[in-house]
């Protein structure tokens, strides 16, 4: 700039900054009730995204859905190149969403060094494994699961059609009182995009179920949950057994809480093929005939 | 300006920094104790020759200086004269040692041109000069005179005089990037005179400036000759070379033509300087 | 010492004065804004989250600032000719590189507080906790890896004729080292005969830069990284930086400087 000093350069140079700033947050404010505002317009934000990345969303997708799940085991998490010979087969994906269905590990397998990394081989590896996270616990303290949502919220975003994240993030929403309400309403747009899935409408139910002691809107969420999978069966799309046991499983406790025996050995009587404890159900069902008489 | 020049020229001194006034110095540090040894030619070039690797096809390598010797004493305003290519700015480039000679000698004080030590009593003006352009000029002196260890008050000092000397002590807050080409290259001649150098090497001093300004330059030349320094200069302007040389050496194609004074050599083949010079370049008259 | 401190001054004005710092420091400003801005489950205690959103940037950000700045140092020295007058004082082609390498190190060390200390006021706002002695360790570990980078950039500069092609390819070799580096070996054990014994060389070789990303750590609140090995990994980085300063002094040492 001819005719300006370098001071007076230098004094443009910091009010340049400084107006930066102003301007970052400012726009930092003005953003924000946007942000809010556009919650209630979600599909139409879903769909300017999805348009925007194409068909690279749903590895997104995928991607922030692994993360949730490292995020649940506090970053302690195996990489590819990480699974041993025998551990191949496990997806990643597996243990928060197990969690999710009471089906996670034993507290006896947490806390260790973790085993997935097996021993080191050379001094750099060793080295190495000081500085990431190699302890593993879970986020199962309350508030501490909060932290895996915005991953699963952002995966539903990016690919509609991952019904897993919808249900995952539902049940740590349902577990926490103070946001179990949020579960609804995402729910609710999963079942939009997705509305043949029983998963879904299962734990649709079980929020009526759990949270809202709606025992009747409960109910007719699982029969439609039940009859989805029945369709998808028919469809010979091959829906998930345990799934299916599961939401067979609300059905019979459902009708125990409501006292209709007839409609528990019905529920009983569909459960006993698809469980993996046949005697146990069918011990069940001997005891509420024996009963009945 | 005659503050500027009040350093007494002969008295030997390693740059002007504290290094200098540490009494153990001179027992630790070799090429310095050869500074305080008397040394009559400045500049040294022996049997000089310097080979680049060739573009032209089925030429490995080109000579740019063959041969080439000559001695520059103390106090001599030197004239290195030539046409384009012919090697001046390469003698030069090895004497300041950005490039390495294939073979022969050079060196400045009686040490090696390869040791940075070599440099801390000269001065080098480019022929083209571009400096830091996020820097002021008061800065780059700065910059240039913490490289020469010069205290930070006698710096000050010494900024003040060369800023003023070279007329650009109005300008010495504004950014480089603004300056005009001569303000640039009056800038170029401050840095090479912050340390106060005993040898000023400049490459075409006075090119791309108006008449004004190359009066400048030679009345800051003359000025360095009467304070005893030795000026080693390349330049095209013949007149100028007579008006300020004590001596002068014609290089063509890599190779030292002649060398002697002024006098000397139009005298010696009966013409001035300018024919003497296109004679020896090959030009032939119509 | 005085030289190199004298161009290492240089080098840090020229940062100071260029946007690029202030550009990418706004731009991870306001994104980490933004993204803690959006509405996640009406819940505003939500961290992890930003603090990798943040950290992200911060990696991109010091990364981009340490190898653009490094890459041109000496191509603008020669391009800009600035090279000559400096190189004509008593200044050894060393005491040069050493000089920038410092500058930009220095650069380096004043982003990367200006970054952590958003990030810190960003964080500590929403969980009210500042493990102030992790975030040391993690900040003194970037800057040990950038320093690694600095110096395999310098090197790069003296090699690769262009800016952009030694920048692009330092990029590239550094996200690959972040990413594969520390599984080359678990790769070489499934491979045989020559590859297996050229990717087991190249694991034992490299930086092994990944040590350096402690963002799991700190978004995870793992607590202090055990102080032995974390100042193993420090010497680690610094023999690595004076082995790729040493290649760029002897790379620099013996080229011709033309005008």
């Amino acid at each position: 700039m001819p005719g300006i000093s370098a001071e007076g350069t230098d004094v443009m140079s910091k009010l340049i900054l400084a107006l930066g700033f102003v301007s970052t947050f400012s726009l930092a404010t003005w953003l924000q009730p946007r942000f809010a505002a556009m919650h209630g317009n979600q599909s139409e934000n879903q769909s300017a995204l999805a348009a925007m990345m194409g068909d690279s969303r749903r590895l997104f997708a995928q991607q922030f859905f692994v993360k949730a799940d490292a995020y649940f085991h506090s970053g302690a998490y195996p990489g590819i190149f990480d699974a041993k010979s025998g551990d191949t087969n496990k997806a990643p994906d597996v243990d928060m969403a197990d969690a999710a269905h009471g089906q996670g590990e034993s507290d006896a397998e947490l806390g260790h060094e973790s085993s997935y990394l097996g021993r080191s081989d050379d001094w750099i590896e060793k080295l190495g494994r000081n500085f990431f996270p190699t302890i593993h616990t879970h986020l199962d303290k309350p508030g501490q699961a909060r932290e895996i949502l915005p991953w699963l919220k952002l995966s539903a975003e990016l690919d509609p059609q991952k019904v897993n994240a919808y249900v995952t993030a539902s049940y740590w929403l349902r577990h926490d009182p103070k946001h179990a309400d949020e579960a609804e309403p995402f729910l609710r747009e999963g079942l939009r995009a997705n509305p043949d899935s029983y998963e879904i409408l299962l734990e649709l139910g079980k929020y009526y179920g759990e949270n809202k002691k709606d025992p009747v809107r409960a109910r007719n969420l699982f029969e439609l949950a039940w009859a989805k999978w029945q369709q998808q069966k028919a469809a010979e799309k091959k829906p998930d057994e345990l799934m299916g046991s599961e939401i067979l499983g609300e059905l019979v406790r459902n009708a125990r809480q409501s006292g209709d025996t007839q409609r528990q050995l019905h529920y009983l009587e569909l459960l006993k093929p698809l469980a993996t404890d046949k005697d146990s159900v069918q011990k069940q069902i001997d005891a509420l005939n024996a009963g009945a008489k | 300006m005659a503050e500027f020049f009040s350093t007494p020229k002969n008295v030997v001194h390693v740059g002007h920094g504290g290094r200098a006034k540490s009494p153990h110095f001179h027992f630790h540090f070799s090429p310095i104790y050869l500074y305080s040894c008397p040394v009559k030619a400045v500049v040294e070039i022996k049997d000089l020759r310097v080979e680049y690797p060739s573009r032209e096809l089925g030429q490995r390598t080109k000579v740019a200086v063959n041969g080439l010797s000559l001695q520059v004493a103390a106090g001599e305003v030197f004239g290195f004269l030539g046409p384009n290519g012919a090697g001046k700015t390469t003698t030069m480039n090895v004497l300041l040692g950005f490039v390495n000679p294939t073979s022969g000698s050079a060196s400045i004080f009686g040490v090696d041109v390869q040791q940075p030590i070599a440099r801390q009593r000269i001065g080098y003006l480019p022929e083209l000069t571009y400096y830091y352009k996020f820097l002021n000029a008061e800065e780059l002196l700065r910059f240039y005179a913490k490289i020469f260890n010069i205290p930070e008050r006698e710096r000050e000092i010494r900024i003040d005089e060369v800023l003023k000397l070279v007329e650009l002590d109005h300008a010495r807050k504004r950014l480089i990037k603004t300056y005009s080409k001569g303000m640039q290259q009056r800038a170029g001649l401050a840095q090479a005179l912050i340390n106060d150098p005993d040898l000023l090497i400049l490459d075409e001093p006075t090119s791309g400036l108006d008449p004004l300004g190359r009066m400048k330059v030679r009345e800051i030349i003359q000025r360095l000759k009467e304070r005893g320094k030795t000026v080693f200069f390349s330049s095209h302007e013949l007149g100028e070379v007579e008006t300020v040389c004590d001596r002068v050496a014609i290089l063509c194609q890599g190779e030292l033509k002649t060398e002697g004074t002024v006098a000397e050599i139009t005298a010696k083949h009966q013409m001035n300087l300018e024919r003497v010079f296109l004679k020896i370049v090959g030009y032939q008259e119509e | 010492m005085n030289n190199i401190f004298a161009i290492a001054t240089v080098v840090l004005k020229e940062m100071y004065r260029r946007k690029d710092f202030y550009v990418l420091f706004v731009l991870t400003a306001l994104i980490t804004l933004v993204m803690g801005s959006v509405n996640i489950f009406h819940d505003d205690k939500i961290v992890r989250y930003l603090k990798e959103v943040c950290l992200l940037l911060i990696w991109i950000s010091s990364l981009v600032i340490a190898i653009t700045t490094a890459a041109r140092q000496i191509p603008a020295e020669r391009e800009s000719r600035t090279i000559f007058p400096l190189l004509a004082k008593p200044v050894s082609r060393n005491q040069l590189i050493v000089g920038k390498f410092v500058g930009c190190w220095i650069a380096c060390a004043l982003a990367l507080i200006v970054f952590y200390a958003f990030f810190g006021v960003i964080t500590g706002a929403r969980e009210h906790f500042w493990p102030i002695a992790t975030y040391f360790q993690a900040v003194f570990f970037q800057w040990i890896l950038l320093g690694i980078v600095l110096a395999m950039v310098l090197l790069g500069s003296l090699v690769f004729t262009a800016v952009s092609s030694n920048a692009t390819i330092c990029f590239i070799v550094v996200f690959g080292i972040m990413l594969l580096g520390g599984h080359l070996h678990k790769l070489a054990a499934n491979m045989h005969g020559v590859s297996a014994t050229i990717t087991s060389v190249i694991y034992f070789i490299i930086p092994h830069l990944e040590f350096y990303d402690l963002r799991d750590w700190i978004i995870h609140d793992h607590g202090l990284v055990a102080w032995g090995p974390w100042g193993l990994a420090v010497l680690y980085g610094l023999i690595y930086s004076a082995i790729f300063l040493g290649f760029a002094c002897l790379a620099f040492r013996r080229k011709a400087l033309t005008l």
